[in-house]
């Protein structure tokens, strides 16, 4: 007679197919011979069954840019369609080791000294931006947009939430800011053709804010509301906090297609995540 | 078999990212987004998290790929690190709580939700009440299609370990399901 923890891992090896011929000809004479085994392994059948019946989660359409914008910032051209060229490649495989957010941050600097002479010639602050509204202690809400994409983070030393939204010809990006001391913000879009329109404080902000090209930059402390709008033609941007010059992390967004497709109606950014 | 043409396919791919070939690591993401997405979410239970952490992961691949060994297969690795990034994220986020708290219920009669959504959703709730290591094992076994040795390298485990856990982790969600009215079905 097979004693039951035998029996037990036999019928678990059958049903996993890890079962070998001499095996399973014991088990098989074993359930011929008693029906509560028999109940036994019909149970445990079906919790296989119950469990091969649960579906799959389709991954969000955003976690290709996320990933993406962390590991190497995509080419114009290949940016459209998520993929890169050889030359990043060799990039990676040459550069592998580095620390993860080593590839953005290298870009960011190399992107602050080519804009560097933009920034002297047409630092400015500019105009409002209407139809951005604020509302609630960190809620976000914008008129006749919709809400294409989020990101939001409580990283080291400061609260921020970042909502993006398809508007007339364009899109606009609101982030909402708490830093108990004062940070370095900067948001950059991509790929390089991409342009920042305007941009606005809706609340608390500094004068010291600049932009130019594809990049904003502006150092806060406290509470902030920053309502900026970019070209159509823009895809993925990438916001940076830093303090006493030292990352504190950052939070990408992306606009997919572009065509607001995946879309929805506007709507305050949620709290977490 | 399909899982096996995806291990093979995805090695391949692994290698040629690693050689530094066109377009891999994108390839790579396209074959495994899916897998690694479900494979955090039912870790963690909520998609949000799943894709944080599914992010965590492919960019650790991409920065780690010179540590990948070809001899082994790249599924085994990068569901590693997807495992262990989504017992951290529960560990730091403590929202977990095995085999603690209420039990799933039903609002309805057994004999109605013994097939389609309601046991999916049961069955999820149940899942998420297992301890961590209980609950990556029924995760691989079940919706990845692991082998106990594929396991048991996943998780740098005995087989034996593997086995007797696994099959701990089923008399748990059946006990878990028949609580809820939900089993036998």
């Amino acid at each position: 007679m097979l004693d039951q923890e035998t029996f037990v891992g036999l019928v678990h090896r059958e049903l996993d197919g890890e079962l070998t011929g001499d095996d399973r000809e014991l088990l098989h004479r074993v359930l011929a011979q008693d029906p509560d085994r028999r109940e036994f392994r019909e149970r445990l059948q079906r919790l296989h069954k119950a469990l091969e019946n649960v579906p799959d989660v389709k991954p969000p359409m955003s976690l290709r840019g996320k990933v993406m914008a962390a590991v190497v910032s995509p080419r114009p051209r290949e940016a459209a369609r998520g993929g890169r060229d050889i030359t990043d490649i060799k990039r990676m495989v040459a550069h592998r080791g580095l620390p993860r957010l080593a590839y953005p941050l290298a870009a960011g600097f190399l992107g602050l000294a080519v804009l560097a002479v933009w920034w002297l010639g047409t630092s400015s602050t500019g105009p409002a931006h209407e139809p951005a509204t604020a509302s609630g202690t960190m809620g976000l809400s914008l008129d006749g947009g919709r809400l294409l994409d989020e990101a939001s983070s409580s990283l080291i030393g400061l609260t921020a939430r970042a909502g993006l939204y398809r508007t007339a010809g364009e899109f606009t990006l609101l982030l909402e800011i708490d830093a108990p001391e004062t940070v370095e913000v900067a948001i950059t879009c991509a790929p390089s053709d991409c342009a920042v329109r305007e941009f606005s404080w809706l609340e608390g902000g500094t004068d010291g804010a600049r932009f130019a090209a594809g990049r904003i930059t502006a150092t806060v402390t406290g509470r902030a509301i920053l309502n900026t709008s970019f070209s159509a033609s823009s895809r993925l941007w990438t916001i940076d906090f830093k303090s006493n010059g030292v990352s504190r992390g950052s939070l990408f967004l992306t606009a997919e297609s572009g065509t607001g497709e995946r879309g929805k109606p506007a709507r305050g950014v949620s709290d977490g995540r | 078999m399909v899982v096996f043409a995806m291990k093979t396919d995805v090695d391949a791919l692994a290698a040629a990212c690693a050689r530094g070939e066109t377009e891999a690591f994108d390839e790579l993401f396209d074959a495994l987004r899916g897998p690694v997405f479900n494979l955090a979410f039912r870790m963690v239970g909520n998609e949000d998290d799943a894709s944080d952490i599914c992010q965590i992961t492919f960019v650790k691949v991409y920065e780690k790929i010179s540590n990948y060994d070809s001899r082994y297969k790249f599924f085994s690795w990068i569901y590693r690190i997807a495992i262990n990034e989504s017992i951290n994220h529960i560990k730091r986020n403590a929202r977990s709580s095995p085999l603690q708290g209420d039990e799933p219920t039903s609002a309805h009669a057994p004999d109605t939700i013994c097939h389609g959504h309601e046991l999916g959703v049961l069955m999820k709730d149940a899942l998420m009440r297992l301890p961590h290591r209980r609950r990556a094992l029924v995760i691989l076994r079940h919706f990845r299609g692991c082998t106990y040795r594929e396991m048991a390298g996943i998780l740098d485990l005995p087989e034996s370990t593997v086995r007797s856990e696994l099959y701990t982790a089923r008399q748990n969600l059946q006990a878990l399901l028949q609580a809820a009215g939900a089993w036998p079905c």
